[in-house]
């Protein structure tokens, strides 16, 4: 009975430790004053956060579901699996630092959205992988390609056969990449110049200075989209591989 | 065609190499310019050292707390006859707040225990980082426990094992996922730089600090890159651990 009121505890614990800054954020939200002081150059910082948003998501997207159709074709390998685990594991920060120091030391003088995008590209793209490979693999793709090969389809034809039956898939792995990115301090911080100011630097820099208005509904609307793609993760259409 | 495939392949996985193969340029050559240039270490090793102590310190404790957290809630949903939606439910919970960023934890943080005693203190930086490390912990536990463990549970129900033997089996089962999840917690922990630094007490360096304030100092940013790498041998060791071998043990 004590053993059983203990894991009950220690749920709800764990529970409320988890969801509580982002709710704090969003009931904060609603208590702050009309109109909202927004300094200039968030707008700039804005705009360039969507444009990388995009940037990333949009490749992301494109080489999750180029690699996951290979993958279906032909089954990955443990050693393979092994290098999407670890790019799924391995920490940001390990890898901004390498990619920063390693910039330096080959003297490659890249622009500042292309070394951004490069080290925030990992992490979305092997999630995507797995999204649109469970969901290929969940619909018997491999036997389609079979019979679509017999019927004599072409290469570019049984691409477009395996993008129809994943693209609920390769919307959350464009989706979840976009908020990634629009949420990301360690990538912009490490390998952009100081002129290269996104969102989520600029709120990591100023926020020891005391939590302004616009931050919080930065945060407030981050939780949301957060839920949202949690929402759309879960959603019948694409939880067809937790079915199978 | 199979040659077509398996050129796929190989282009995929050369993909995720290339961080990797960063951080090989990146020490060989950190580690010719501190040898050629001598630089005077003796300041800075002895701040890093105290540094790397002091992370693995509390990244220890957050992980095995939040293990500890999730290991238990999982417990409680698996031993517990709990509906399908239930268990469900939780998963869907641990994975949507998956989606809230380090940055979105600390403002939350920041809020919340902004007006308090214990604001900016150790006990608001790991009452941060439990909120950030509870999702994965759950996650990845979830993920190697879910299916076998329910059935070898029922198992041992039906030959009337007790809560606590059950219990007992269980953990037995899913040592090497726990293992796995308080490698995983621990990596990410320790190289945390942001809910450490807006929510941490700012009096003493962690690593995610320290690494960032050396990036700046570009006479010494060459060591940044040794602060991290306990983290990667550690996430190293969590993708082997989490391998299907390991699952099957």
């Amino acid at each position: 009975m004590i053993f059983d009121f203990v894991r009950k505890v220690v749920l709800l614990a764990g529970g409320i430790l988890v969801v509580l800054p982002g709710a704090v954020l969003c009931c904060v939200s609603f208590r702050t004053s009309w109109p909202i002081r927004v300094p200039h150059d968030v707008w700039s910082a804005l705009w360039r956060s969507i444009v990388l948003a995009i940037v990333v998501a949009g490749i992301s997207s494109v080489i999750g579901f180029l690699v996951a159709s290979s993958y279906v074709r032909r089954k990955p390998s443990r050693a393979e699996w092994l290098l999407i685990a670890l790019a799924l594991i391995t920490p940001e920060l390990p890898i901004a630092v390498s990619l920063h120091s390693a910039f330096a030391a080959l003297h490659w003088d890249i622009p500042d959205i292309l070394a951004v995008s490069l080290g925030q590209i990992g992490f979305p793209s092997a999630l995507t992988i797995l999204f649109v490979y469970l969901r290929l693999d969940a619909s018997k793709a491999d036997a389609l390609i079979g019979v679509a090969r017999t019927l004599g389809a072409k290469s570019a034809a049984i691409l477009v056969l395996l993008l129809r039956l994943s693209w609920p898939a390769v919307t959350v792995g464009f989706l979840n990449a976009a908020a990634f990115s629009l949420q990301d301090v360690a990538y912009p911080w490490f390998l952009a110049s100081a002129n290269f100011a996104v969102l989520p630097t600029l709120v990591f820099s100023r926020a020891r200075f005391g939590l302004q208005p616009w931050m919080i509904w930065y945060g407030a609307l981050a939780a949301f989209c957060g839920a949202l793609v949690a929402i759309i993760v879960f959603s019948p259409e694409v939880q067809l591989e937790q079915e199978s | 065609m199979m040659k077509k495939q398996i050129g796929y392949s190989l282009g995929a996985s050369l993909y995720f190499v290339y961080p990797f193969a960063a951080m090989g340029v990146a020490l060989i050559s950190s580690v010719k310019r501190l040898s050629a240039e001598s630089v005077s270490l003796r300041p800075i090793s002895s701040v890093l050292l105290s540094t790397t102590y002091r992370g693995i310190a509390i990244s220890a404790t957050v992980a095995l707390l939040a293990v500890t957290f999730a290991a238990i809630s999982l417990l409680h949903l698996k031993i517990g006859r709990h509906i399908p939606v239930v268990r469900m439910g939780a998963r869907a919970f641990a994975v949507s707040t998956q989606f809230f960023s380090p940055l979105l934890v600390a403002m939350g943080w920041i809020v919340t225990v902004g007006h308090s005693r214990i604001a900016f203190s150790l006990p608001a930086m790991i009452l941060g980082l439990l909120s950030l490390a509870l999702p994965p912990a759950y996650i990845v536990l979830d993920l190697y426990v879910v299916g076998r463990l329910t059935r070898y549970i029922e198992m041992a129900s039906v030959l009337g094992a007790r809560p606590l033997m059950r219990s007992r089996l269980a953990l037995a089962l899913a040592r090497p996922a726990i293992i796995g999840s308080l490698l995983i917690t621990f990596a990410w922990t320790y190289c945390d730089l942001v809910v450490i630094s807006l929510v941490g007490s700012g009096n003493q360096f962690y690593p995610g600090p320290l690494v960032s304030y050396l990036i700046r100092q570009s006479t010494i940013r060459e060591l940044a890159l040794f602060a991290t790498l306990p983290s990667v041998a550690l996430a190293l060791g969590a993708a082997i651990v989490s391998q299907p071998s390991g699952k099957r043990s």
